[in-house]
């Protein structure tokens, strides 16, 4: 299938500026229902939505940084905070 | 010690309150100059810089915003100033190109059919969505790691940035955008490997 008329579709085009909003539910009901009458029939569309939503759900599961207990320590030490003054 | 008395006995300079001040907050503001200095030798030089400049700046604090809000704020001015220093040219914030949603038009259509809890975030795929990061520009960037990352709102990301909400969502729109495209490249790569290389041709 050839995904070179995504661009040229305004509708879907329209639409992708709504992914955020709608995947976060912060859409009214009407747009809601408007894009997923749209995503019924557009099969690129479709795939945008679901893969963005993965997206979005998989840097939120992504684990987060700690600083290591050494550059703590050096951290305490330039701010002069160390136990060690 | 409460937060108010918290702040006090930090203000006036008193080492166990500072040194609390550092140990509530060192991870986040690590976490975020991690993810835009690309090094932790750099991040860590960040974390430094921010705080040092905090805690000299912090008897004049008036309390008009969180404290949290003012010191990521000092974080996010040192990583800017960090990268502007090392592309030797300004790093605009309030650039509109930035803003212009237009041009993200989606290129790759790889249906990842998996639910993300069926998703394994391995080694690989983590090594991917850092590197995935640290193709955004500095302003989607910054904009994603307060916003997704670190879970700030809208309203306490642009007070942080110093930008209008409405900047915040378009440039988180954005950056997901583009973060899409590229783990969808690598779910192409990697569950097709024949179908990528006829897409690449």
């Amino acid at each position: 299938m050839s995904h070179d008329s995504f661009s040229a579709k305004r509708d879907c085009q329209t639409r992708l500026e709504l992914v955020g909003d709608y995947v976060e539910g912060s859409l009214d009901e009407a747009t809601c229902t408007e894009i997923e009458a749209h995503l019924a029939s557009c099969a690129d569309c479709r795939v945008v939505v679901n893969s963005f939503t993965n997206t979005v759900e998989l840097y939120r599961r992504l684990p987060s940084t700690q600083l290591s207990d050494r550059a703590g320590e050096r951290l305490l030490r330039v701010l002069e905070l160390d136990s060690n003054r | 010690m409460n937060e108010e008395h918290l702040l006090a006995q930090a203000k006036s300079g008193d080492p166990t309150a500072l040194a609390q001040l550092v140990e509530e907050h060192k991870d986040t503001v690590y976490g975020v100059a991690l993810r835009m200095c690309g090094n932790p030798h750099d991040a860590e030089e960040t974390l430094q810089e921010t705080f040092l400049s905090a805690i000299q700046a912090l008897p004049r604090f008036e309390g008009r915003s969180k404290l949290s809000t003012w010191l990521y704020r000092i974080a996010s001015n040192e990583c800017l100033m960090r990268r502007r220093r090392a592309a030797r040219g300004p790093v605009e914030l309030s650039v509109d190109a930035e803003d212009d949603p237009a041009d993200v038009m989606p290129k790759y259509f790889v249906d990842w059919s998996y639910q993300p809890d069926d998703l394994l975030l391995d080694a690989e795929l983590q090594e991917v969505m850092e590197a995935a990061i640290q193709t955004l520009s500095p302003a989607l960037r910054i904009v994603f790691v307060w916003r997704d990352l670190e879970g700030l709102s809208t309203a306490e990301t642009a007070e942080v940035l110093g930008i209008s909400e409405s900047a915040v969502k378009v440039r988180l729109h954005r950056a997901r955008l583009q973060l899409r495209e590229a783990l969808s490249a690598y779910f192409l790569d990697r569950d097709n490997p024949i179908a990528s290389d006829v897409a690449a041709a």
